[in-house]
């Protein structure tokens, strides 16, 4: 199933992202708008400035994703160039395999960070080792679905 | 693996341009099949052969490694 969600059609693609461009602009507005309660109630500054930041971002990126994918069935042949690079075998070769040796690279560069942290701070140690664990289950559970659908 | 997909190309004075929109593929894709840096998948390896109206074995050598 997920591979076959990832061979889906461009034209669904398109649709897909246009919901995802607008899903994002929703949730970097509501997240902007926790940052103004957070102003008021929370004592921590820095939240507010994180979520603000966070939320206008994620605001900004979706409304132009959402631009994007609906001016591009508008102009055929921005539409059909950038349908050949979606559908690019290499270019999926190419996304596939740096997706996986840059998920290796961030998992020894995580270890060796909590490695350091644990000769200065424990708490921070321990953080970093539970997302190494975190991103571990997440491969293991990723790879026996992908072995089951396929 | 190696190809004859340049001098297939080169014979029929097609650019690498007009072959990329004819199977579906960048540029930058048929010049690492012609430089052998990239493996052509099955389904690319018949597009090609379609548009040469060529076998597959006449286009790609296999070689055993």
């Amino acid at each position: 199933m997920m591979i076959r969600m990832l061979d889906i059609p461009f034209e669904k693609k398109v649709e897909l992202r246009k919901i995802i461009g607008v899903s994002v602009f929703i949730l970097g507005i509501i997240i902007f708008f926790i940052s103004i309660v957070l102003d008021k109630y929370s004592i921590y500054n820095f939240m507010y400035g994180f979520y603000l930041g966070t939320g206008g971002g994620l605001a900004c990126s979706g409304l132009a994703i959402a631009i994007k994918y609906t001016m591009l069935p508008k102009n055929q042949e921005k539409y059909k160039k950038r349908e050949i690079e979606d559908t690019d075998e290499r270019n999926k070769f190419i996304k596939k395999n740096s997706g996986s040796i840059s998920f290796f690279i961030s998992l020894i560069l995580l270890y060796i960070s909590a490695f350091i942290t644990s000769f200065f701070n424990l708490f921070v140690c321990f953080a970093i080792l539970g997302a190494v664990v975190l991103m571990l289950i997440v491969l293991f559970l990723t790879f026996f679905i992908m072995r089951a659908v396929n | 693996m190696k190809n004859n997909i340049q001098s297939f190309r080169k014979e029929r004075r097609i650019t690498q341009e007009e072959l990329a929109v004819a199977v579906d593929v960048t540029r930058q894709t048929i010049i690492s099949l012609e430089s052998e840096r990239y493996n052509a998948s099955l389904q690319l390896a018949f597009k090609i052969a379609q548009f040469f109206k060529l076998s597959i074995e006449e286009i790609f050598i296999f070689e055993e490694e």
